[in-house]
């Protein structure tokens, strides 16, 4: 059991090249959010002749994938290259699918003045809307190379009812992330993978609880170490406000409060400058107090990418069950968290960030 | 519960998330300006396309508010300068005009027009209320009524003379203080020739004419055919007069509208009827 990195194409997901072992491969997964890392080729390297180097790293145009074992675990599209002469390195860093949702607009490319061409959307779930607001950002004319190797799942009904004006020119990324954000939002996770022997995004939407996972702190041999557990206020409020479009009395805006909050009364304003609609600065406003009126608790340690669970088995949003005992903070017995993202090298450690969350 | 906040992770994405939000905002939607003044000049324009333009507080225009539209207005308004209104003008509320009016054009009235307080002249006729409950049409000069007839319905008081230039048709009484006959003086030029009338308690009719007598010493006289009908059968009066040297004359009472007269054979007589007209009160209550 071992890593692999793989050089694919970007926009087909067509596996090219088998890759020599880099001299570094840093690489994150996360929930809702991308992640990305950097790799490092040493170019005088005697495996590393030969390869049509700037072919396989051409910036956007290639992702390189993190494969244990024969599980995809990373995809990264490279983003930059640096080359170090004294060094005699490449240097590449990558970001996961992410990096292009953050860099195409949530327009309909197809329409030649895509500015008055507005998307509509009623009673659908928040993951149907992403999942349909992504597949707007993947269509295109022919000649766009619009298409990326994206899997969905089915859509599904719901309360969301949202339109999104072509002038606002909104990124797709910011979109997703405000689905994700408001009150009952879905989770989103671009799981790559091995698909019919190219690589696929699996579109993971919904409420991303599938997998359960242990790991026993303090026993000896589990492959855990390094447990850290911090609580963050620097976001904590007690009300919250989402402020939408408009100016002055006229400016939409949202409120929520805790009622009798245990600790000092804080505001926190979350600016949506383009958003029209009032049920969606509400649901703002509910999801960003559900989220900060109160400490964020993350855990953090290392476990073994081939022990159990192995890395490749590893599902963000997944149920963690961690044992501990004889701690002289945290108390003995099972502590239930969720997975929001795993990062790691090419070495056997994989390092796990948990907070507490839908179990 | 899918917001995540990942303490590793940074704010710079939401950061820049929160600044490409506002590079593309409209903030024109829902604008409200509660200071200053929300100016458009040099030529650019304030478009109202399927939307609506609403003024809940005070509009005020100093410059030319033009349009081909229709202009729908519910409530009050107040126009204080001079209003030219070219095309047709329909009022279907009430129109109260509180000043001048001058219409220039021809006006037609379909319904009724109700003097208030006010006066209608034309030269020196006017037309007002009298009272609350009366009106009149009076004037100062000369009211002439050209067509061909007129109707007065109920009792009439004329205060000055009267003057006819035609006949005057009574279905009813004329009556007066008086009752006189004016004419030219048949003989003497300038001057007018007036007669009274004398006055009796009865509507009396006269006949008068000259019958001579026949030779056996008397003749019939036949007054019209109506006139049993028209006279009460009280108060009939004959008197006979001899013509020329006197001889001796009577006359029987009038039966059956006819009277014999006796007299000299062959000699004329004048006679002279007098009778009362039926069913006239000669002393009625004062009006």
């Amino acid at each position: 059991m071992a890593w692999s990195v793989w050089a694919c194409d970007t926009v087909t997901g067509t596996r090219l090249q088998k890759l020599p072992q880099p001299a570094a491969f840093s690489w994150a997964r996360a929930l809702n959010e991308g992640s990305g890392g950097s790799a490092t080729i040493p170019l005088r390297a005697a495996n590393f002749a030969g390869l049509n180097l700037k072919s396989l790293s051409t910036p956007l145009a290639r992702t390189w994938v993190l494969d244990w074992d024969g599980s995809a675990v990373y995809a990264g599209i490279i983003e930059d290259r640096i080359y170090n002469h004294k060094a005699g390195t490449l240097t590449l860093p990558h970001s996961d699918l992410w990096t292009i949702l953050d860099r195409r607009l949530a327009i309909d490319h197809r329409e030649p003045v895509a500015k008055v061409v507005h998307q509509s959307f009623t009673s659908l779930s928040s993951a149907t809307v992403a999942k349909k607001m992504t597949q707007l950002g993947i269509a295109g004319l022919s000649d766009m190379n619009m298409l990326l190797p994206i899997t969905f799942s089915a859509d599904s009904s719901g309360p969301i009812t949202r339109k999104y004006y072509g002038y606002h020119f909104a990124w797709l990324g910011d979109v997703l992330r405000d689905l994700m954000n408001e009150d009952g939002g879905t989770d989103i996770d671009f799981r790559p993978r091995w698909l019919a022997n190219k690589l696929d995004w699996q579109m993971r939407t919904g409420s991303l609880t599938s997998g359960t996972f242990e790991w026993h702190l303090g026993v000896d041999k589990s492959g855990t170490i390094g447990l850290t557990v911090t609580e963050d206020s620097s976001k904590v409020a007690t009300a919250s406000y989402a402020i939408g479009e408009g100016s002055e009395v006229d400016k939409l805006a949202r409120s929520r409060r805790v009622i009798d909050p245990p600790i000092p009364f804080l505001d926190r304003i979350t600016a949506l400058s383009t958003e029209d609609n009032e049920d969606a600065l509400t649901r703002y406003a509910i999801g960003d107090l559900a989220a900060f009126q109160k400490p964020t608790e993350q855990w953090g340690f290392s476990t073994m990418a081939s022990g159990t669970p192995a890395v490749s088995d590893l599902l963000l949003g997944g149920s963690a069950k961690t044992w501990v005992q004889e701690d002289p903070w945290l108390s003995t017995g099972w502590h239930n968290n969720r997975i929001i993202g795993f990062s790691g090298d090419l070495s056997e450690k994989v390092k796990l960030q948990l907070q507490p969350g839908v179990l | 519960m899918a917001r995540v906040d990942n303490v590793t992770k940074g704010d710079l994405a939401q950061i820049i998330t929160r600044l490409s939000k506002l590079e593309n905002a409209t903030p024109s939607s829902r604008t409200s300006v509660g200071r200053g003044v929300f100016r458009m000049y040099d030529a650019s324009e304030l478009l109202i396309e399927d939307g609506n333009f609403r003024v809940s507080g005070s509009a005020s225009i100093t410059g030319t508010l033009t349009g081909s539209g229709t202009v729908t207005w519910t409530g009050p308004s107040n126009w204080n300068g001079p209003t030219n209104i070219g095309g047709s003008c329909t009022i279907t509320g009430t129109l109260q005009v509180n000043s001048t009016t001058t219409l220039n054009g021809a006006v037609t009235l379909n319904n009724n027009l109700t003097l208030g307080t006010g006066t209608i002249k034309a030269g020196s006729v006017t037309i007002d209320k009298l009272g609350t409950a009366s009106g009149r049409i009076w004037s100062s000069g000369q009211m002439v009524v050209s067509g061909t007839s007129v109707y007065l319905g109920a009792s009439t008081t004329v205060a000055g003379p009267l003057g006819v230039q035609g006949n005057i048709n009574a279905s009813g009484d004329v009556g007066g203080n008086t009752k006189s006959f004016w004419i030219d003086h048949p003989t003497k030029p300038g001057k007018q020739l007036r007669h009274g009338s004398t006055e009796s308690p009865a509507h009396g009719v006269e006949y008068w004419d000259t019958a001579r007598i026949g030779s056996n010493g008397k003749v019939t006289v036949t007054l019209p055919d109506y006139f049993e009908a028209l006279t009460l059968q009280q108060q009939r009066n004959v008197q006979v007069t001899a013509v020329g040297q006197p001889f001796a004359v009577g006359a029987d009472r009038i039966s059956a509208g006819k009277f014999v007269v006796y007299g000299a054979a062959g000699r004329d007589v004048d006679w002279h009827v007098s009778a009362v007209r039926s069913f006239f009160d000669v002393e009625p209550d004062a009006a």
